[in-house]
Protein backbone atom coordinates (compact mmCIF):
# COMPACT_ATOMS: atom_id res chain seq x y z
CA UNK A 1 0.00 0.00 0.00
CA UNK A 2 2.86 2.34 0.90
CA UNK A 3 4.52 1.65 -2.45
CA UNK A 4 1.31 2.39 -4.30
CA UNK A 5 0.90 5.56 -2.27
CA UNK A 6 4.44 6.68 -3.03
CA UNK A 7 4.19 5.70 -6.69
CA UNK A 8 1.05 7.79 -7.07
CA UNK A 9 1.83 10.79 -4.95
CA UNK A 10 5.38 11.54 -6.06
CA UNK A 11 4.65 11.87 -9.82
CA UNK A 12 1.51 13.83 -9.06
CA UNK A 13 3.42 16.14 -6.74
CA UNK A 14 6.09 16.67 -9.39
CA UNK A 15 3.54 17.47 -12.08
CA UNK A 16 1.69 19.85 -9.80
CA UNK A 17 4.85 21.56 -8.63
CA UNK A 18 5.85 22.02 -12.25
CA UNK A 19 2.58 23.80 -12.93
CA UNK A 20 2.95 25.92 -9.80
CA UNK A 21 6.60 26.70 -10.41
CA UNK A 22 6.00 29.94 -12.25
CA UNK A 23 3.64 31.41 -9.71
CA UNK A 24 5.85 30.22 -6.85
CA UNK A 25 8.55 32.67 -7.78
CA UNK A 26 6.27 35.62 -8.06
CA UNK A 27 4.76 37.48 -5.19
CA UNK A 28 1.05 37.57 -4.73
CA UNK A 29 -1.83 35.25 -4.50
CA UNK A 30 -3.35 33.18 -7.21
CA UNK A 31 -6.43 31.19 -7.83
CA UNK A 32 -6.17 28.42 -10.30
CA UNK A 33 -8.94 26.44 -11.78
CA UNK A 34 -9.22 23.08 -13.35
CA UNK A 35 -10.06 23.82 -16.97
CA UNK A 36 -10.56 21.86 -20.12
CA UNK A 37 -10.94 23.94 -23.22
CA UNK A 38 -13.33 23.51 -26.05
CA UNK A 39 -11.94 23.25 -29.55
CA UNK A 40 -13.65 25.80 -31.73
CA UNK A 41 -14.53 24.63 -35.18
CA UNK A 42 -15.41 27.34 -37.65
CA UNK A 43 -14.88 26.87 -41.35
CA UNK A 44 -16.41 27.79 -44.64
CA UNK A 45 -19.19 25.73 -46.10
CA UNK A 46 -18.59 27.24 -49.51
CA UNK A 47 -16.58 30.03 -51.11
CA UNK A 48 -16.51 32.26 -54.17
CA UNK A 49 -13.69 34.08 -55.93
CA UNK A 50 -14.78 36.80 -58.31
CA UNK A 51 -12.58 39.02 -60.43
CA UNK A 52 -13.12 40.61 -63.82
CA UNK A 53 -9.83 39.16 -65.03
CA UNK A 54 -9.59 35.60 -66.08
CA UNK A 55 -6.26 34.52 -64.72
CA UNK A 56 -6.58 32.90 -61.32
CA UNK A 57 -6.69 29.49 -59.72
CA UNK A 58 -8.64 28.75 -56.58
CA UNK A 59 -8.28 25.65 -54.45
CA UNK A 60 -9.61 24.72 -51.03
CA UNK A 61 -7.65 21.83 -49.51
CA UNK A 62 -10.07 21.79 -46.56
CA UNK A 63 -12.86 23.84 -45.01
CA UNK A 64 -10.43 26.12 -43.23
CA UNK A 65 -7.98 27.04 -45.96
CA UNK A 66 -8.45 28.69 -49.32
CA UNK A 67 -5.55 29.03 -51.73
CA UNK A 68 -5.71 31.54 -54.55
CA UNK A 69 -3.03 32.03 -57.18
CA UNK A 70 -3.39 34.91 -59.56
CA UNK A 71 -1.53 37.62 -61.39
CA UNK A 72 -1.78 41.17 -60.23
CA UNK A 73 -1.40 44.55 -61.93
CA UNK A 74 -2.22 48.07 -60.79
CA UNK A 75 -6.00 48.31 -60.66
CA UNK A 76 -6.57 44.58 -60.20
CA UNK A 77 -9.17 43.55 -57.68
CA UNK A 78 -11.17 40.58 -56.53
CA UNK A 79 -14.09 39.72 -54.32
CA UNK A 80 -13.80 36.69 -52.04
CA UNK A 81 -17.00 35.41 -50.49
CA UNK A 82 -17.54 32.80 -47.82
CA UNK A 83 -20.41 31.19 -46.02
CA UNK A 84 -18.74 30.77 -42.65
CA UNK A 85 -20.24 28.16 -40.40
CA UNK A 86 -19.76 27.29 -36.76
CA UNK A 87 -19.41 23.52 -36.90
CA UNK A 88 -18.78 23.36 -33.17
CA UNK A 89 -21.56 22.03 -31.00
CA UNK A 90 -20.76 23.57 -27.62
CA UNK A 91 -19.98 27.27 -27.81
CA UNK A 92 -20.89 30.17 -29.99
CA UNK A 93 -18.17 32.19 -31.68
CA UNK A 94 -17.62 35.76 -32.71
CA UNK A 95 -16.27 36.26 -36.22
CA UNK A 96 -14.19 39.42 -36.44
CA UNK A 97 -12.55 41.49 -39.12
CA UNK A 98 -9.81 39.56 -40.97
CA UNK A 99 -6.16 40.46 -40.78
CA UNK A 100 -3.89 40.75 -43.81
CA UNK A 101 -0.23 39.76 -43.68
CA UNK A 102 2.38 39.44 -46.39
CA UNK A 103 4.29 36.32 -45.44
CA UNK A 104 6.72 36.23 -48.34
CA UNK A 105 7.97 38.82 -50.75
CA UNK A 106 8.08 42.56 -50.24
CA UNK A 107 6.40 43.05 -46.86
CA UNK A 108 6.29 46.79 -47.33
CA UNK A 109 3.47 46.23 -49.82
CA UNK A 110 1.06 45.16 -47.07
CA UNK A 111 -0.20 48.72 -46.79
CA UNK A 112 -0.54 49.05 -50.54
CA UNK A 113 -3.56 46.80 -50.80
CA UNK A 114 -7.03 48.20 -50.36
CA UNK A 115 -9.38 45.89 -48.52
CA UNK A 116 -12.94 46.16 -47.29
CA UNK A 117 -14.99 43.57 -45.47
CA UNK A 118 -18.74 43.11 -45.43
CA UNK A 119 -20.46 40.89 -42.85
CA UNK A 120 -23.95 39.44 -43.18
CA UNK A 121 -26.01 37.26 -40.90
CA UNK A 122 -26.29 35.16 -38.91
CA UNK A 123 -28.70 32.64 -40.31
CA UNK A 124 -29.24 28.94 -40.22
CA UNK A 125 -27.16 27.26 -42.88
CA UNK A 126 -30.14 26.54 -45.08
CA UNK A 127 -31.61 30.02 -44.86
CA UNK A 128 -28.67 32.11 -46.07
CA UNK A 129 -30.39 34.49 -48.51
CA UNK A 130 -29.44 34.07 -52.15
CA UNK A 131 -29.15 37.81 -52.61
CA UNK A 132 -26.19 38.08 -50.26
CA UNK A 133 -24.27 35.11 -51.62
CA UNK A 134 -25.56 32.89 -54.40
CA UNK A 135 -26.66 35.71 -56.71
CA UNK A 136 -23.63 37.90 -56.21
CA UNK A 137 -22.02 38.38 -59.57
CA UNK A 138 -19.04 40.33 -60.91
CA UNK A 139 -18.75 41.07 -64.63
CA UNK A 140 -15.72 39.62 -66.30
CA UNK A 141 -13.87 40.70 -69.36
CA UNK A 142 -15.74 37.97 -71.22
CA UNK A 143 -19.15 38.21 -69.63
CA UNK A 144 -20.56 41.63 -68.94
CA UNK A 145 -24.23 40.71 -69.20
CA UNK A 146 -25.64 40.17 -65.75
CA UNK A 147 -27.83 37.08 -65.39
CA UNK A 148 -31.36 37.59 -64.14
CA UNK A 149 -31.43 38.47 -60.47
CA UNK A 150 -27.70 39.13 -60.25
CA UNK A 151 -26.50 41.28 -57.35
CA UNK A 152 -23.36 43.36 -57.66
CA UNK A 153 -21.09 43.28 -54.64
CA UNK A 154 -21.23 44.37 -51.94
CA UNK A 155 -24.80 43.19 -51.47
CA UNK A 156 -26.90 45.49 -49.28
CA UNK A 157 -27.71 44.62 -45.69
CA UNK A 158 -24.28 44.18 -44.18
CA UNK A 159 -23.88 44.35 -40.41
CA UNK A 160 -20.98 45.56 -38.28
CA UNK A 161 -18.56 42.90 -37.02
CA UNK A 162 -18.24 40.81 -35.01
CA UNK A 163 -20.98 38.45 -36.00
CA UNK A 164 -22.01 35.92 -33.38
CA UNK A 165 -22.52 32.38 -34.64
CA UNK A 166 -24.42 29.96 -32.44
CA UNK A 167 -23.11 26.44 -32.05
CA UNK A 168 -24.46 23.90 -34.46
CA UNK A 169 -27.37 21.91 -33.25
CA UNK A 170 -27.57 18.14 -33.48
CA UNK A 171 -28.27 16.57 -36.84
CA UNK A 172 -28.96 18.04 -40.23
CA UNK A 173 -31.40 20.88 -40.68
CA UNK A 174 -30.18 22.59 -37.56
CA UNK A 175 -32.18 25.59 -36.47
CA UNK A 176 -29.23 27.31 -34.84
CA UNK A 177 -28.01 30.58 -36.31
CA UNK A 178 -24.59 29.18 -37.05
CA UNK A 179 -23.87 30.60 -40.51
CA UNK A 180 -22.90 33.97 -41.92
CA UNK A 181 -21.65 35.48 -45.14
CA UNK A 182 -18.42 37.41 -45.42
CA UNK A 183 -17.40 39.29 -48.55
CA UNK A 184 -13.86 40.62 -48.83
CA UNK A 185 -12.91 43.20 -51.42
CA UNK A 186 -9.19 43.24 -52.17
CA UNK A 187 -7.56 45.62 -54.61
CA UNK A 188 -4.08 46.50 -55.74
CA UNK A 189 -4.64 50.19 -56.49
CA UNK A 190 -4.22 51.78 -59.88
CA UNK A 191 -1.63 54.22 -58.62
CA UNK A 192 0.53 51.51 -57.05
CA UNK A 193 3.74 50.50 -58.80
CA UNK A 194 3.64 47.26 -60.76
CA UNK A 195 4.64 44.26 -58.70
CA UNK A 196 8.21 43.22 -59.39
CA UNK A 197 8.26 39.92 -57.53
CA UNK A 198 5.70 37.41 -56.30
CA UNK A 199 4.22 37.96 -52.88
CA UNK A 200 2.13 35.78 -50.61
CA UNK A 201 -0.72 37.50 -48.84
CA UNK A 202 -2.41 35.64 -46.01
CA UNK A 203 -5.89 36.67 -44.96
CA UNK A 204 -6.77 35.32 -41.54
CA UNK A 205 -10.30 35.30 -40.22
CA UNK A 206 -10.13 34.75 -36.48
CA UNK A 207 -13.11 33.43 -34.60
CA UNK A 208 -13.11 33.80 -30.84
CA UNK A 209 -15.10 31.83 -28.34
CA UNK A 210 -18.24 33.58 -27.16
CA UNK A 211 -19.82 31.49 -24.40
CA UNK A 212 -23.39 32.12 -23.30
CA UNK A 213 -23.85 34.58 -20.45
CA UNK A 214 -23.57 33.22 -16.89
CA UNK A 215 -26.68 31.86 -15.33
CA UNK A 216 -25.17 31.08 -11.89
CA UNK A 217 -23.85 34.00 -9.90
CA UNK A 218 -20.53 33.73 -8.08
CA UNK A 219 -22.45 34.17 -4.82
CA UNK A 220 -23.91 30.71 -5.27
CA UNK A 221 -20.52 29.11 -4.97
CA UNK A 222 -19.68 30.47 -1.54
CA UNK A 223 -21.44 27.65 0.28
CA UNK A 224 -18.56 25.35 -0.51
CA UNK A 225 -16.62 26.82 2.38
CA UNK B 1 -7.10 -2.71 19.40
CA UNK B 2 -4.11 -2.98 17.08
CA UNK B 3 -6.38 -4.03 14.24
CA UNK B 4 -8.70 -1.06 14.77
CA UNK B 5 -5.72 1.31 14.78
CA UNK B 6 -4.51 -0.09 11.43
CA UNK B 7 -7.97 0.35 9.95
CA UNK B 8 -8.12 3.94 11.15
CA UNK B 9 -4.69 4.60 9.74
CA UNK B 10 -5.74 3.22 6.35
CA UNK B 11 -8.81 5.46 6.36
CA UNK B 12 -6.67 8.51 7.04
CA UNK B 13 -4.45 7.55 4.07
CA UNK B 14 -7.47 7.33 1.85
CA UNK B 15 -8.58 10.73 3.02
CA UNK B 16 -5.10 12.09 2.48
CA UNK B 17 -5.02 10.75 -1.05
CA UNK B 18 -8.41 12.28 -1.80
CA UNK B 19 -7.46 15.65 -0.34
CA UNK B 20 -4.09 15.74 -2.05
CA UNK B 21 -4.77 14.11 -5.36
CA UNK B 22 -7.93 15.89 -6.39
CA UNK B 23 -6.60 19.45 -5.91
CA UNK B 24 -3.33 18.45 -7.53
CA UNK B 25 -5.13 17.04 -10.52
CA UNK B 26 -7.12 20.24 -10.79
CA UNK B 27 -3.98 22.33 -10.58
CA UNK B 28 -2.33 20.22 -13.28
CA UNK B 29 -5.33 20.46 -15.54
CA UNK B 30 -5.40 24.20 -14.92
CA UNK B 31 -1.86 24.50 -16.19
CA UNK B 32 -2.90 22.81 -19.39
CA UNK B 33 -5.99 25.00 -19.63
CA UNK B 34 -3.98 28.18 -19.65
CA UNK B 35 -1.90 26.92 -22.52
CA UNK B 36 -4.85 26.42 -24.82
CA UNK B 37 -6.61 29.16 -26.71
CA UNK B 38 -10.26 29.45 -27.48
CA UNK B 39 -10.07 30.64 -31.02
CA UNK B 40 -10.19 29.24 -34.49
CA UNK B 41 -8.96 30.53 -37.81
CA UNK B 42 -9.94 30.38 -41.41
CA UNK B 43 -7.08 31.27 -43.70
CA UNK B 44 -6.94 32.47 -47.27
CA UNK B 45 -3.49 32.17 -48.81
CA UNK B 46 -3.09 34.37 -51.87
CA UNK B 47 -0.09 33.83 -54.10
CA UNK B 48 0.08 37.03 -56.05
CA UNK B 49 2.44 37.10 -59.01
CA UNK B 50 3.34 40.11 -61.09
CA UNK B 51 1.37 40.14 -64.29
CA UNK B 52 3.49 39.02 -67.25
CA UNK B 53 2.78 40.45 -70.67
CA UNK B 54 3.85 38.10 -73.44
CA UNK B 55 2.47 37.75 -76.93
CA UNK B 56 3.70 36.00 -80.02
CA UNK B 57 2.76 35.79 -83.66
CA UNK B 58 1.39 32.35 -84.43
CA UNK B 59 0.40 32.96 -88.04
CA UNK B 60 0.32 35.63 -90.73
CA UNK B 61 -1.11 36.02 -94.19
CA UNK B 62 -1.67 38.60 -96.88
CA UNK B 63 -5.28 39.48 -97.33
CA UNK B 64 -4.80 41.83 -100.28
CA UNK B 65 -1.78 43.06 -102.20
CA UNK B 66 -1.06 44.51 -105.63
CA UNK B 67 2.74 44.57 -105.74
CA UNK B 68 5.70 42.27 -106.35
CA UNK B 69 7.10 41.93 -102.82
CA UNK B 70 7.34 39.00 -100.46
CA UNK B 71 7.06 38.25 -96.78
CA UNK B 72 9.46 36.39 -94.51
CA UNK B 73 9.66 36.07 -90.75
CA UNK B 74 12.14 35.91 -87.89
CA UNK B 75 11.87 33.42 -85.05
CA UNK B 76 12.38 34.04 -81.39
CA UNK B 77 14.64 31.67 -79.47
CA UNK B 78 11.61 29.63 -78.41
CA UNK B 79 10.66 29.08 -82.02
CA UNK B 80 7.75 31.48 -82.10
CA UNK B 81 7.55 34.21 -84.70
CA UNK B 82 8.36 37.59 -83.32
CA UNK B 83 8.74 39.61 -86.49
CA UNK B 84 7.19 39.42 -89.94
CA UNK B 85 9.25 41.19 -92.58
CA UNK B 86 7.71 42.36 -95.82
CA UNK B 87 9.98 43.55 -98.58
CA UNK B 88 9.09 45.28 -101.80
CA UNK B 89 11.56 47.10 -104.03
CA UNK B 90 8.96 48.51 -106.45
CA UNK B 91 6.51 50.52 -104.43
CA UNK B 92 4.42 52.70 -106.72
CA UNK B 93 1.66 55.24 -106.22
CA UNK B 94 -1.47 53.23 -105.45
CA UNK B 95 0.55 50.36 -104.00
CA UNK B 96 -1.40 48.68 -101.21
CA UNK B 97 -0.95 45.85 -98.77
CA UNK B 98 -3.19 44.30 -96.16
CA UNK B 99 -1.19 41.99 -93.91
CA UNK B 100 -2.85 40.01 -91.13
CA UNK B 101 -1.01 38.66 -88.11
CA UNK B 102 -2.47 36.20 -85.65
CA UNK B 103 -1.39 37.18 -82.15
CA UNK B 104 -1.45 34.72 -79.27
CA UNK B 105 -1.43 35.83 -75.63
CA UNK B 106 0.94 33.59 -73.69
CA UNK B 107 0.96 35.87 -70.64
CA UNK B 108 -1.52 37.51 -68.32
CA UNK B 109 -4.66 39.43 -69.18
CA UNK B 110 -3.52 42.35 -71.26
CA UNK B 111 -4.46 45.23 -73.51
CA UNK B 112 -2.91 45.51 -76.95
CA UNK B 113 -1.77 48.65 -78.63
CA UNK B 114 0.63 49.48 -81.39
CA UNK B 115 3.37 51.98 -82.12
CA UNK B 116 4.52 53.15 -85.56
CA UNK B 117 8.16 53.72 -86.41
CA UNK B 118 9.72 54.74 -89.69
CA UNK B 119 13.20 55.14 -91.01
CA UNK B 120 14.37 57.02 -94.10
CA UNK B 121 17.15 54.53 -94.55
CA UNK B 122 17.02 50.77 -94.61
CA UNK B 123 20.55 49.56 -94.03
CA UNK B 124 20.67 49.93 -91.12
CA UNK B 125 17.37 51.58 -90.21
CA UNK B 126 17.33 54.55 -87.90
CA UNK B 127 13.92 54.45 -86.29
CA UNK B 128 11.75 57.43 -85.48
CA UNK B 129 8.52 56.97 -83.57
CA UNK B 130 5.54 58.55 -85.22
CA UNK B 131 1.80 58.21 -85.75
CA UNK B 132 -0.43 57.77 -88.79
CA UNK B 133 -0.25 61.44 -89.79
CA UNK B 134 3.48 61.60 -89.22
CA UNK B 135 4.02 58.50 -91.33
CA UNK B 136 2.00 59.91 -94.17
CA UNK B 137 3.89 63.18 -94.07
CA UNK B 138 7.24 61.47 -93.90
CA UNK B 139 6.97 58.75 -96.54
CA UNK B 140 3.56 59.19 -98.15
CA UNK B 141 2.20 55.97 -96.69
CA UNK B 142 -1.36 55.79 -95.39
CA UNK B 143 -1.64 53.37 -92.53
CA UNK B 144 -4.66 51.84 -90.84
CA UNK B 145 -4.48 49.40 -87.95
CA UNK B 146 -7.40 47.23 -86.90
CA UNK B 147 -7.67 44.46 -84.31
CA UNK B 148 -10.18 41.65 -84.75
CA UNK B 149 -11.41 38.96 -82.40
CA UNK B 150 -11.89 36.27 -85.02
CA UNK B 151 -9.91 34.83 -87.85
CA UNK B 152 -12.53 35.71 -90.43
CA UNK B 153 -12.01 39.34 -89.45
CA UNK B 154 -15.67 40.11 -88.89
CA UNK B 155 -15.65 40.97 -85.18
CA UNK B 156 -13.82 44.14 -84.39
CA UNK B 157 -11.94 44.15 -81.11
CA UNK B 158 -13.44 46.86 -78.91
CA UNK B 159 -11.15 49.57 -77.59
CA UNK B 160 -9.27 48.61 -74.42
CA UNK B 161 -10.37 45.02 -74.90
CA UNK B 162 -8.94 42.66 -72.32
CA UNK B 163 -7.10 39.88 -74.11
CA UNK B 164 -7.31 36.88 -71.82
CA UNK B 165 -4.48 34.39 -71.40
CA UNK B 166 -4.33 31.89 -74.29
CA UNK B 167 -6.60 34.03 -76.45
CA UNK B 168 -5.90 34.70 -80.12
CA UNK B 169 -6.59 38.04 -81.71
CA UNK B 170 -5.89 39.27 -85.24
CA UNK B 171 -4.16 42.43 -86.30
CA UNK B 172 -4.65 43.97 -89.71
CA UNK B 173 -2.01 46.33 -91.12
CA UNK B 174 -3.40 48.19 -94.12
CA UNK B 175 -0.85 50.26 -96.05
CA UNK B 176 -1.47 52.39 -99.12
CA UNK B 177 1.33 54.32 -100.81
CA UNK B 178 -0.15 57.70 -101.63
CA UNK B 179 2.69 60.14 -102.19
CA UNK B 180 0.26 62.75 -103.46
CA UNK B 181 2.26 65.95 -103.95
CA UNK B 182 5.47 64.36 -102.64
CA UNK B 183 6.18 62.50 -105.82
CA UNK B 184 8.75 62.64 -107.41
CA UNK B 185 10.58 63.68 -104.19
CA UNK B 186 9.92 60.15 -102.89
CA UNK B 187 10.99 58.57 -106.15
CA UNK B 188 13.86 56.08 -105.86
CA UNK B 189 13.97 56.27 -102.10
CA UNK B 190 14.29 53.47 -99.60
CA UNK B 191 12.47 53.58 -96.32
CA UNK B 192 11.35 51.18 -93.63
CA UNK B 193 8.25 51.04 -91.51
CA UNK B 194 7.84 49.03 -88.35
CA UNK B 195 4.57 48.44 -86.54
CA UNK B 196 5.19 47.16 -83.02
CA UNK B 197 2.28 45.57 -81.18
CA UNK B 198 2.70 45.75 -77.42
CA UNK B 199 0.89 43.96 -74.63
CA UNK B 200 0.36 46.03 -71.51
CA UNK B 201 -1.67 46.05 -68.33
CA UNK B 202 -5.41 45.68 -68.81
CA UNK B 203 -7.45 48.78 -68.24
CA UNK B 204 -9.48 48.32 -65.05
CA UNK B 205 -11.67 51.36 -65.75
CA UNK B 206 -14.71 49.48 -67.12
CA UNK B 207 -14.89 47.42 -63.94
CA UNK B 208 -14.36 50.04 -61.29
CA UNK B 209 -18.08 50.41 -60.65
CA UNK B 210 -18.16 46.91 -59.31
CA UNK B 211 -16.35 47.48 -56.06
CA UNK B 212 -13.16 49.05 -57.30
CA UNK B 213 -12.11 52.57 -56.47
Amino acid sequence: MKRVFVALIIPILLVSLGGLGVSHFTAGTAVRYGLSTVWLNVGFGTYKYKSPWCSGQVYAPDSYTLKISTQVFPGWYCWIGFILQNFGTVYGVNVSTPTYTITSGDRSLSNSFVHNEYFYGPWTRNSVPNNVYARVWVPTTRDQHAPAGAILPPPPGNVPPPVYLQPSGPGAGSTSLNSMVLWIFLQYPRNAPALCNPIQLVITITCTCAPPSCTISSESWRGAK
Amino acid sequence: MKKRYKQRARNSRVQLIVFLVIPMLLVSAGSIGFAMTSSDQTTTIMNLDPAVYEIEITDYWIKSYNGLGYATYQNATDGSIYRVIFTDDCVFPGWELNLITEIYNTGSDCNLNYTIYYSNQTDPPSWTQTNEAGLFNAVGMQYNSTFYLNKSLTDLMPAKWDVAPYDHVYHSDYLVFDPNGQFPQLEDKSFAIEIVVQAGPPDPTPYLNFGGT
